[in-house]
């Protein structure tokens, strides 16, 4: 009997950060074979770190995305001030919530108003959509905008901060540098909430997996910079014990290496979803309101509804970031001396994308000896082909590009930035 | 509110020829006069923040397309050629997706130029090739002449 091969190829996916694309295999009717390509060339990070002194790594490390510079600073401070015994005062910790507030809202913005909200209104760009959305475009572009401001005056620039220190920042933004803001932040908040509003009347694919959420959890705060690492069926670890619970494992269509439960060998889910799911009675009373009030499930499994998520996230940043910017008084102190040592330290944050985990070994001197960096795509990208093949069934009967459409939407979902994933390529050369 | 000013940005990265875009923005604040505010972008996104109260926009950027390495092309837009222009980055707005964005927004300045310079078809992490450095200040120039500041 002749089989039937359907080959849908996605050869550059769109309105995602970076590049990749999409290989599906249907035979007689049935998913043969998902593949999330990631052919962006590695870039070698955790090499170009060794032997470097450990105050160039947040800079370096800075590099590493264009979006979400500040995540890859803070994960690499925390595990370096691990390493080294370092203490962050309760002021200059509040700042680096707040330099992580202009990232979450500066990277939340672009993502839902130019690059996800086309899908569920059937635009395929951000231009067409602007056509009809001028108002809502405008205002996704404004909030962003915040985001950036924050990140200019608090990081020194919006692309690439330059301020964050081992130990604290290199300068403190003065008062009058930050007061400005609380008027833009007040109308941010309340845009915030509309724009969440808006596309909580969105109509969502039916779809629910029964993911293992995993995120950084804190008692007293929604998660941002320090926690254990939780997950939803109940592990609770510290950031320090990372690679005994989750490994990478390369494969032979993505320079991203990808992540798994070591225990059960199961993808898990990172981002704003996981974090709401498990982090949602830590939230600031508006975001948790507001995701009451657009009846976001607890737990929501279904992935389509990230982009909720994301947007309750915005909420929660611009609340956050207004507090600490009307009551903020600098510190004498900008940073916490700290003396050099042999040690070993790991951190985890959360990037807008989701957990990133950083260890590094130094030396006496202050050198970096070893770095391990784990972006959060490359750990959602097994995820991501997982869904894939249970999404696919449902949409089997549509045409070619239908199909491809509706799995571009379900990566979209998770917000992929694979200029960051493919920095982590593990390379074996052979010589004869 | 539209102040009549005039906007130069400066696009690129401080990467190989890339960052000629900055080195013509830098070189030109100085002989510009007080209605030109000159800035320096990585991501052609950033535009769109920066864009209110200007009635005149120059972007200068780094191109790949025909015409010799060093070669300054201006652009008024919209034109089919900036489109055509492979301008660097393969992340985030394009320089064209984001100018199309800005016009359907109603949010882009009246006259808007386009500057582009002609690189070469590879990525350098080192300094600026010796073509594209050679012909900077010609190209400083060339700019600062059509905009009435020879």
């Amino acid at each position: 009997m002749m089989s039937d091969v359907r080959t849908i190829r996605v050869k550059a996916m769109t309105r995602v950060e970076g590049e990749g694309a999409l290989h599906i295999r249907l035979r007689n009717g049935r998913v043969e074979e998902v593949q999330l390509n990631i052919f962006e060339p590695p870039r070698l990070f955790e090499a170009l770190l060794r032997s470097r002194a450990i105050e160039e790594v947040p800079d370096i490390t800075a590099r590493i995305c264009g979006i979400c510079p500040v995540a890859y600073q803070m994960s690499s401070v925390h595990a370096l001030e691990h390493a080294l015994g370092v203490e962050v005062p309760a002021e200059l910790r509040r700042l680096r919530r707040l330099l992580y507030c202009g990232e979450w809202i500066e990277s939340h913005a672009l993502h839902v108003h130019l690059l996800h909200v086309p899908d569920f209104l059937g635009y395929e760009s951000s231009l067409a959509l602007a056509k009809d959305f001028p108002d809502e475009v405008n205002r996704g572009l404004r909030l962003k905008k915040h985001g950036n401001q924050l990140l200019e005056v608090l990081g020194g620039r919006a692309v690439h901060p330059i301020n964050v220190a081992v130990g604290g920042f290199y300068r403190l933004p003065r008062r009058d540098e930050l007061t400005p803001l609380v008027s833009d932040f007040e109308w941010g908040l309340q845009a915030a909430v509309d724009a969440t509003r808006w596309i909580a009347g969105f109509d969502f694919p039916d779809f629910e997996r029964p993911y293992d959420f995993v995120a950084v959890s804190h008692a007293d705060e929604y998660a941002m910079c320090e926690g254990p690492i939780r997950t939803s069926d109940g592990l609770v670890i510290d950031a320090v014990d990372f690679d005994q619970h989750f490994c990478e494992q390369q494969v032979p269509h993505s320079t991203a290496l990808q992540a798994v439960r070591r225990d059960t060998g199961r993808t898990y889910f990172l981002g704003p979803l996981a974090r709401i799911n498990l982090n949602r009675e830590q939230l600031l009373p508006v975001a948790r309101r507001l995701a009451g009030e657009i009846g976001l499930e607890q737990p929501c499994r279904n992935p389509f509804k990230s982009i909720l998520a994301r947007c309750i996230e915005v909420v929660q940043a611009y609340a956050e970031a207004l507090s600490i910017l009307k009551d903020y008084r600098p510190d004498a102190l900008a940073r916490v001396p700290y003396e050099y040592r042999a040690a070993a330290g790991a951190a985890a944050t959360e990037a807008p994308r989701g957990l990133l985990y950083h260890r590094y070994e130094m030396d006496a001197n202050g050198l970096v000896t070893t770095a391990n960096i784990v972006p959060p795509t490359s750990q959602n990208q097994s995820q991501i082909e997982d869904d894939l093949r249970d999404y696919l069934p449902a949409v089997i009967e549509q045409t070619d590009e239908q199909i491809a459409q509706a799995c571009e939407r379900l990566v979209r979902s998770y917000d992929p930035c694979i200029s960051c994933s493919t920095h982590c390529l593990k390379v074996t050369l052979e010589r004869a | 509110m539209m102040n009549g000013g005039c906007l130069f940005v400066g696009m690129g990265s401080p990467y190989g020829d890339d960052c000629v875009g900055w080195v013509i923005a830098r070189s030109i604040a100085g002989r510009l006069g007080d209605e030109f505010t000159v800035r320096c972008a990585r991501s052609p996104a950033v535009l769109l923040d920066w864009l209110d109260n200007f009635d005149e926009l120059h972007v200068c950027d780094a191109f790949v397309g025909n015409g010799a390495v060093g070669t300054l092309r201006g652009w008024d837009w919209p034109a089919e050629e900036i489109e055509l222009a492979r301008f660097q980055g393969s992340h985030d707005l394009s320089l064209p997706a984001a100018l199309a964005l800005a016009a359907q927004l109603g949010r882009l300045p009246a006259k808007v130029r386009v500057w582009g310079v002609a690189v070469g078809d590879h990525a350098s992490f080192d300094s600026m090739s010796a073509v594209i450095a050679a012909r900077a200040s010609e190209i400083v120039d060339q700019i600062c002449g059509a905009l009435g500041h020879a």
